[in-house]
């Protein structure tokens, strides 16, 4: 396969920016630990796009650290458990691998 | 089944006990049962089968109500799981525990010592300010402050308890599901684990004023020690006090100033603890034997008689024709002098050929003797 190093750049920064960084997170439960927030306070808040905030919210969901109430808004769950990056970071590597894998394809 | 229409708490306590203790069947198992079985081991009579019949029928709406209930974060703790509040068992026993709690927030609160500070909603400011100082104690001694959510002495109770860093249940007088303002305000505490929110009602049950009086028992029930800031002589904390006594509970109240117009006197009469601002016990100086009796019993005419009696001395001796115009009542003097003089929380005081007419401990006396 013909490969030019610079091509990697693209696919590279579609795998970082598949997910918002950690810093995101944080800053979104930071947020709703304050007060009960629904997604347009909470892009305003943070100042982050919809689509960042949507993939945030189901993740943190997903871990049991929020969840969404009957009127919208975000809660923080009492006692909910930490950020667990791990499944992020094995995503990302994952991912990498993968355009390794077909970077050395012939 | 916790709301089974005209049950009662004892009638539905027993039939959990029937199927899960001594026959050691699940909830849903007993639903699963025949209606002869009900009727033949579990000596339900007709109506109470249609009862349950009805409830079973009505679980397919319910399933949507519990699911909007659970994904809100809020929690059910029936009266035989292990987490629910051994105090309000302990207190309330079978016949007045509820079959279930529905809470939100920290359920560890309710391992912990605690305490009831209850009062009037229109409480005077020596009132709130005594809940304040007892919530402040109560907070410093890691005890959970309970309240009604009601104005007046439950705010005070609550909020104090907040601002000394202390933990707190609110006690619903409505549905858990219908307190969505209590929830945003208190939503850093709730979150933080320093407040439970807590109802016995139906979750979407709007706020009644019957359900504020079924309310206070329980707030009675989760309490270790209840504390009273002011009464007046009805309404919802009179009847939790005086149902409270029935069960052969200690309550203390704030010992009232001569001054104060309110019930506080009257409910240590029937048997309250007298306490002083910072809760300490206060040694009565009169008898109240007859009245302690009194409070197991039923009210009747000649207790109602007697209450109207102690509420119409507001510290100052009275002559028996003042007396009477104050209690508005169509009895003769005399007839009152008789019956003021069989009544042992009341003593004579002679002014010059006169009689008058005093609260037995009341401050007055030793004035007189005095000057």
């Amino acid at each position: 396969m013909f490969y030019n190093p610079e091509d990697k750049k693209l696919p590279e920064a579609f795998i970082e920016g598949g997910r918002p960084s950690i810093k995101k997170y944080e800053k979104v439960i930071a947020a709703v630990k304050a007060e009960l927030l629904g997604e347009r306070d909470l892009m305003r808040r943070i100042n982050l796009k919809q689509n960042q905030i949507r993939v945030i919210k189901a993740d943190l969901i997903e871990q049991k650290i929020i969840r969404q109430l009957a009127n919208k808004k975000f809660e923080y769950i009492f006692e909910a458990p930490a950020l667990d990056t791990k499944a992020f970071e094995e995503l990302r590597a994952a991912k990498t691998k993968d355009l390794d894998s077909m970077i050395q394809y012939e | 089944m916790a709301h089974l229409p005209r049950w009662g708490h004892l009638k539905i306590n027993n039939l959990i006990i029937k199927f899960y203790h001594e026959n050691k069947i699940s909830v849903e198992d007993f639903f699963n049962l025949s209606e002869s079985k009900w009727r033949n081991e579990y000596q339900l009579d007709e109506k109470q089968i249609s009862d349950l019949l009805q409830a079973k029928l009505g679980l397919g709406s319910n399933a949507f109500l519990a699911e909007s209930f659970f994904n809100q974060g809020f929690e059910l703790i029936p009266i035989v799981s292990p987490g629910f509040s051994k105090t309000l068992k302990g207190n309330l026993k079978t016949a007045h525990s509820p079959a279930v709690l529905y809470v939100k927030g920290n359920k560890k609160i309710l391992e912990e010592k605690s305490i009831a500070i209850v009062g009037s909603r229109d409480a005077s400011e020596v009132a709130l300010k005594f809940t304040d100082n007892i919530a402040k104690l109560a907070s410093k001694e890691y005890k959970v402050v309970v309240s009604g959510f009601a104005k007046g002495v439950d705010k005070q109770a609550l909020d104090s308890a907040i601002n000394y860093k202390g933990q707190s249940i609110i006690v619903l007088p409505q549905g858990i599901m219908t307190f969505d303002s209590g929830f945003k305000k208190y939503y850093s505490q709730i979150i933080n684990g320093d407040v439970l929110v807590l109802s016995t009602f139906f979750p979407k049950a709007p706020w009644k004023a019957e359900l504020a009086m079924a309310r206070n028992p329980i707030i009675y029930g989760l309490a270790d020690e209840i504390y009273v800031a002011e009464s007046a002589e009805k309404g919802g904390t009179w009847s939790g006090v005086v149902d409270g006594l029935r069960k052969q509970r200690k309550i203390f109240v704030r010992n009232p100033d001569t001054t104060e117009k309110n019930a506080n006197l009257l409910l240590i009469q029937k048997g309250a603890v007298p306490v002083d601002f910072n809760g300490n016990v206060i040694s009565k100086t009169y008898d109240t034997t007859i009245e302690q009796v009194s409070v197991v019993q039923e009210p009747n005419e000649t207790e109602s008689v007697d209450k109207k009696i102690c509420s119409a001395f507001n510290g100052r001796p009275l002559h028996a024709n003042e007396l009477l115009v104050k209690l508005g009542m169509d009895w003769t003097v005399e007839k009152l002098t008789a019956y003021l003089k069989k009544l042992d929380f009341i003593e004579i005081v002679k002014d010059k050929r006169t009689s008058l007419y005093k609260l037995k401990g009341s401050g007055d006396s030793s004035q007189q003797t005095l000057f």
